[in-house]
Parts: C-alpha cells; structure tokens; sequence
C-alpha cells in the first residue's frame, strides 16, 4: 500500500513505515535507547530528505519518552531542578542548532551535515559499544570501580547552585554546556541524546545513577519538542503522516521490546545493538563516498533548492 | 535456625515488618534475614554505567540495612543478615524462600493507604497457597506497643 507523504515528497509502502516503527521499538524497548539515532539513518535508507527524517524524527522522541518520564516522576526519580538548568542549556543549543541547520538548507548543504554528522557519531558510539561489550565478555567480573564523586575542575566554577535531589552543589555552567551541546545534536541529527547525556551526568556532573536516566528523559522531552516546533515553523519539515505511521508501529514494537528485554539479560545482546549500528554508519558513509548512481539529481523544493 | 524473611525496600510498611520480624526473633529464639531486591536497571547501552547503577543501589541498601542492623542488635539482641538479590521484587523472593531452608516465616508489610496493601502482598497473596513457607502479613499502622503486647 503505498501512500505519498506530502512533506517529505516521497511516496511509501505504508507498511514498510509501520515495519521500521516497530523494529526500532523493539529495539528500543529492548535496550532502553531512544531509537532516534537508529530511526533517522534507516529512513534516510527508504529515501526520506535527510531534512524531513530529523524533524519528524525530534517530533517522534517526544511521544516516545512521555512514559518514560511519567513512570520516573512517580518513582521520584527526576532531578526537576538539574533537568531545568540541563533543559535551559538545551533550548538554546536548540535554537542554535536550527539556525546551523537552516543556514546549510538555505545554501543546499544540510542533508551532507546530517549524514557526516551520523556518520561521526555512529562510528564513534558503535565502537565504544563494541568495545565495552567485548570487554564485558571476556571478563564477566571487574575489579574495584573507578573512584567516583571527587572534586575536580567542575567544582571550581563560579555560579554554584544546590541540586537537593542529586545532593550536589556544583556551578550550573557545567550543566548548562551539557544542555547546550544535546540541544544542537537534537536539532541537527533528530536524536534525544541520552546516549551521550547520561555518560555526562554521571561521569561529569557526579550525578547518582538512580535519578539521571529520568532527569535526561524530562530534558529530552521538552528539548525534543521545542526542536520538532522550530523546525515546523521555520523549514516546514515535519511530516505528520509519516510521524503517525511510525509512532503507531514505534508503541507496539516498545512493548514487545520491552518484554523480551526483561527475559533477556545477556551481555551479547549488547553486541548485536553496537554490530547493526556500526552497520548503518557504515552504509551511511559508503553511500557518501561512492560515487553514486545518478550523479545530477533534482533538489525538490522542501528537500532545499540551490 | 529458623529464621524470619523480612523484605527491605523504600516503602513506609515494610518498618513495621521489621520491627515485628526482630522482636518476634528475640522472642522466640529465631533469626533474621532481610532481603533487599534490586530491580533491573534500566538498560543502558554503556556497560560502566549500568555497573554503576547497581553498584550504587547496593551501596544504597547497605547504609539502609545498617540502621535496621544497628537497632536489632542494640534492642534485640538480633544480628540480622543481609541478602541482595537482582530483579523481580516477588519473583526474587520466592527463589530466595526456596534457596535458604532456614527461612521459617516471610514477613511483610501492609500499607494502611486506601489503594491496597502494596505490591508485594498482592502479588504474593496471590500465589500464597503454593510458597513452601507461611506469610505473616504486619499492618503498618500498628504502634509500636500494640506490636510490643502481640509478639
């Protein structure tokens, strides 16, 4: 059943969009990751504009982390003072990672900065997946942790506000930057990035664990939103049908996902995640390099015209 | 020995399980045993940060544990023994009933909240009949005296 999405100017099998929103979900149920780094390089695949895929995709993340956030709240596990200082640093980056993004689609560029930056990112986190996973396999007990909560340069900074949940008092310009750079990977690549988020809570910020994965959704929620409106507004790129059709497949898959995750503890599991994302980027980058099939093709008007 | 199985976690009830597992130890010459049950953490995709997380957690019980620990042993003349097991709360204690044959009682507790007693006494209520062990379920309204005069 093929049906034409008016935003992205391509027409689709309708199952085939169902189809990706599951399998994503499942993966994402299965791993916990939000799905948008997986999601926007597969729909680049099925020839979505790599403009139109990122905003959907942002818009996508919302609906996704909402009951996330809600089973956090009722836990008591969301630092609402860290998320407002992480969400204020993601708002501007938001706002200037649409400006990046709109001044490279005005010169034609944008879908080139979308998939180098994929193909950057991908690479990066699917090997140190990888590698930890490998690690984690050859030697299943680890010695003594690394020492945690030691004051180091985050700690000497001016600005310094009491975080009660996470029982920190650091400066807020630390989280700030966390904010900022999560804010511009969220308008750029159409991700939510707790994958890069909740390392630097913990590690950079000394966060404790319990609360950082519902801190990073409450951000991300609000982060993702604001991108999917700018990017609406001001590039007419969101795609409301195909962000239906993949959120329909996207809440059934998570369900699926989510119970297999709870049978299934194993650690190779984890290096099937880091494998199949080293496998997009590296159709990504394949894609960039080879000279492609047809060498002239016409820009479409949403798509950024030269 | 036979000993109580009083289950550890951040719910208000499960005070009074204690309180009523020691003294009911002291009393009749028993143990106690308390299990903390840490659920599965939400996957991560870095390993080190889900080690953390349970690491963290572990650490968290602990400090929890000691207070009960401290006062046991200062009132009761009770040195309980600490068990942490890794997911499903009421899945995780019933392997634990069934792993230890010391374990002569499990003894929970009971939210006196108009949405039900809890969790883990509807979920264990439910297959009561089958566990290998008889549950003492404790109110959690119950003074401390009320409990004093019953055990």
């Amino acid at each position: 059943m093929q049906i034409y999405l008016p935003i992205a100017e391509v027409s689709v099998n309708a199952f085939l969009l169902l189809g990706l929103g599951g399998i994503v979900g499942i993966l994402s149920g299965m791993f916990g990751v939000g799905g948008g780094f997986l999601m926007t390089p597969l729909l680049f695949f099925i020839g979505i504009p790599p403009a139109v895929a990122v905003a959907t995709e942002a818009n996508q993340i919302v609906a996704s982390s909402f009951s996330g956030v809600l089973a956090h709240f009722r836990r008591k596990t969301v630092d609402l003072r860290m998320g407002t200082v992480l969400l204020i640093g993601g708002l501007i980056g938001a706002a200037i990672g649409v400006v990046i993004f709109n001044y490279l689609k005005s010169q034609g560029q944008v879908d080139l900065l979308v998939k180098l930056c994929y193909v950057v990112f991908l690479g990066v986190i699917g090997a140190m997946m990888f590698v930890e996973s490998l690690r984690a396999i050859r030697q299943t007990r680890r010695g003594a942790l690394p020492a945690r909560k030691k004051h180091g340069w985050v700690h000497r900074l001016p600005f310094k506000m009491r975080f009660r949940t996470s029982g920190l008092y650091i400066s807020v310009i630390p989280p700030m930057i966390v904010g900022v750079f999560v804010g511009i990977l969220a308008a750029i690549m159409g991700v939510g990035g707790g994958f890069i988020m909740v390392p630097a809570m913990i590690y950079l910020l000394g966060m404790p664990t319990k609360v950082v994965v519902g801190t990073s959704l409450f951000q991300i929620i609000f982060v993702t939103a604001f991108t999917t409106l700018l990017h609406a507004t001001t590039n007419f790129t969101v795609d409301i049908a195909l962000a239906v059709l993949l959120l329909v497949g996207g809440v059934v898959g998570a369900q699926f996902g989510a119970m297999l995750g709870t049978r299934l503890r194993a650690e190779q599991l984890r290096i099937l995640l880091a494998i199949m994302v080293l496998a997009v980027c590296g159709k990504l980058a394949l894609d960039l390099l080879l000279t492609p099939s047809e060498l002239y093709s016409i820009a479409s008007g949403a798509g950024g015209g030269h | 020995m036979r000993k109580f199985l009083v289950v550890l976690d951040d719910s208000r009830e499960c005070l009074n399980a204690m309180r009523f597992a020691a003294m009911r130890a002291a009393h009749t010459g028993g143990g106690v045993a308390i299990l903390s049950v840490i659920a599965p953490e939400e996957f991560n995709h870095w390993i080190g940060v889900g080690d953390l997380m349970r690491q963290e957690a572990r650490e968290r019980i602990e400090a929890h544990f000691e207070v009960f620990a401290k006062w046991m042993r200062d009132k009761q003349g009770i040195d309980p023994e600490l068990v942490i097991r890794e997911g499903e709360a009421a899945t995780e204690i019933i392997a634990h009933v069934q792993d230890d044959p010391e374990i002569g009682v499990l003894v929970l507790g009971a939210a006196s909240n108009k949405k039900g007693p809890g969790p883990l006494v509807t979920q264990l209520t439910r297959n009561a009949g089958t566990l290998p062990v008889p549950i003492t379920i404790v109110p959690g309204d119950l003074s401390k005296e009320r409990l004093e005069a019953i055990t």
